[in-house]
């Protein structure tokens, strides 16, 4: 599979965010990070990228704004997979109706993120 | 010129009294000069030093809070720095097992010498394993017992500060040292309710069920806030590990008892329900309550009899209790009993046994307000309440 994918990952806790991104990028994929979700929107809109994970609850913009930015806003298909605390299944399904692809409970396993990252962008590799 | 001697002897003693009052005038002007010039001047050195004191002592508070706020803004940097630099060497520790070794030997020979290096690691451990599952968890609860953190965690358990006590006992809960139960074990006799109910909420998370056992010395009453919180963790755990709550019925400490009966009532052990009507002899009103109050819920018919029998000698809140109960388990043979009750003085007595026939049979309420046709007006007013539906 094409491991050029730009994945964006936005979470405002640095120990998370650290461990997707060296995750990710071990499995050969360039990563782009963002700490909140104003920082995550701007580099949706400089850096396009082909994937995004975002934690639902951040400072600024949520995940919920940021699906709605690259559904509504930009009419792109980026797959968006949504991190959510246990508890948060509510918002989980508002975020399913504005566009999110996935989503992922926290506590969560890094492999497990992996692979549906690959799932993701092998239906878009097909896709395309 | 004539003069009188009476007016001469007043002129001179106008005289005199003159010269005394310029005398005196005199002396005292001197010594007020004096004094006011003193005054004045001590004054003023009084009034400088204390403006030079505030002023010294604002500038002091002022360099001091210079001086912490640059000491903090530093603090914070380094550790950043720091957060950086083992937020780093974490990853590489999850994703690289050729590297443990080499990760771990960084840490102990570079990092972890101060206590405040051991504490921001320690607090990136835990954070992380808040959020990863698996085999992250896993390594992540590795490193932090390579590195000693743990022993940390420990300290703060035998602390003597409670808010310390707490840490600890979070900080092992979290990353799920089983072995610490021992040590929590001791916080749940702690003199400080907050530290009990947290150390009683670990070990159920630690050990399950296991917990309830240090239940067995507790010498402290339990509040209704901590058995509140204590069945809300046991209520997730797997039912297939639940043990015999009986053993608790004869413990010495009334709440636990107490308590007991609740587990009965809450997980349903209908195995204990002759332990449980047996308690119906107790003396304590608030077992009696609890007991009651279950085996209504359980809806053990069998319990009807007993209730009968104690219902004369109980206090009104019981007697209240045991009618309520019947609304739940009586049948058409408690009627008569109930009906009985109706016409009581007591309105909540009277209610509550108009609810209760209402409950075993709505027509029966129904027939007996129209039959008894010397039913007081008040009573009637009760039984028309008890029907009305919308109430």
């Amino acid at each position: 599979m094409n491991k050029d994918y730009k994945i964006l990952i936005a979470d405002d806790e640095l120990m998370v965010l650290r461990t997707i991104e060296f995750r990710l990028q071990r499995e050969g994929y360039k990563t782009i990070v963002a700490f909140d979700g104003k920082e995550a929107i701007e580099k949706i809109f400089s850096e396009s990228p082909d994937l995004i994970i975002t934690d639902l609850m951040m400072p600024y913009n949520n995940g919920l704004e940021i699906v709605n930015v690259v559904r509504n806003q930009l009419k792109q298909k980026t797959p968006v997979i949504i991190l959510s605390a246990v508890g948060l299944e509510k918002t989980v399904l508002e975020a399913f109706k504005l566009g999110a692809d996935d989503f992922v409970t926290k506590p969560f396993s890094p492999n497990e993120l992996t692979i549906r990252v690959e799932k993701l962008l092998s239906k878009l590799q097909y896709s395309l | 010129m004539l003069t009188d001697p009476g007016l001469s002897n007043i002129n001179e003693g106008i005289f005199l009294s003159d010269f005394f009052f310029n005398l005196a005038n005199e002396v005292y002007k001197d010594i007020g000069e004096k004094i006011n010039s003193s005054f004045s001047s001590s004054f003023l050195a009084v009034t400088y030093s204390v403006v030079i004191f505030n002023v010294l002592l604002t500038a002091i508070f002022l360099l001091w809070m210079h001086l912490r706020f640059v000491y903090s803004a530093i603090l914070e940097k380094e550790t950043e720095k720091i957060q950086k630099v083992y937020c780093d060497l974490i990853t590489s520790y999850l994703f690289e097992e050729q590297n443990h070794e080499v990760i771990i030997n960084r840490f102990r020979k570079f990092h972890l010498l101060g206590i405040n290096h051991r504490k921001i690691l320690s607090q990136q451990i835990i954070q992380l394993h808040k959020n990863l599952s698996g085999d992250s968890a896993v390594q992540l609860k590795e490193l932090y017992l390579k590195l000693n953190l743990h022993t940390d965690s420990y300290k703060n358990i035998y602390s003597s500060d409670w808010q310390e006590n707490i840490h600890g006992i979070r900080e092992l809960t979290e990353m799920n040292i089983t072995e610490a139960a021992r040590e929590i074990g001791h916080l749940t006799h702690s003199e400080y309710e907050i530290v009990r109910i947290e150390a009683i909420s670990a070990l159920v998370e630690l050990i399950k069920f296991n917990a309830l056992n240090y239940f067995e010395h507790r010498k402290q009453p339990m509040s209704e806030w901590e058995q509140l919180m204590i069945m809300e963790k046991l209520k997730h755990l797997d039912r297939r590990d639940i043990p015999d709550f009986t053993k608790w019925l004869n413990a010495h400490n009334l709440s636990v008892k107490i308590f007991a009966v609740k587990l009965i009532h809450r997980f349903e052990q209908f195995q204990n329900i002759d332990q449980l009507i047996k308690l119906l002899d107790s003396p304590d009103e608030d077992i009696k309550k609890a007991v009651i109050e279950a085996l209504g819920d359980l809806l053990v018919i069998q319990s009807v009899k007993k209730l009968l029998s104690i219902y004369d000698s109980s206090s009104r809140a019981i007697q209240l209790e045991i009618i309520k109960t019947f609304s739940k388990i009586g049948g058409t043979k408690e009627l008569p009993f109930l009906q009985s009750l109706v016409v009581s003085d007591d309105y909540e007595v009277s209610l509550a046994a108009s609810r209760a026939i209402k409950a075993i049979n709505h027509t029966n309420l129904h027939e007996f307000r129209n039959a008894e046709s010397k039913l007081a007006e008040k009573v009637k007013a009760i039984i028309e309440h008890a029907l009305d539906d919308r109430i």
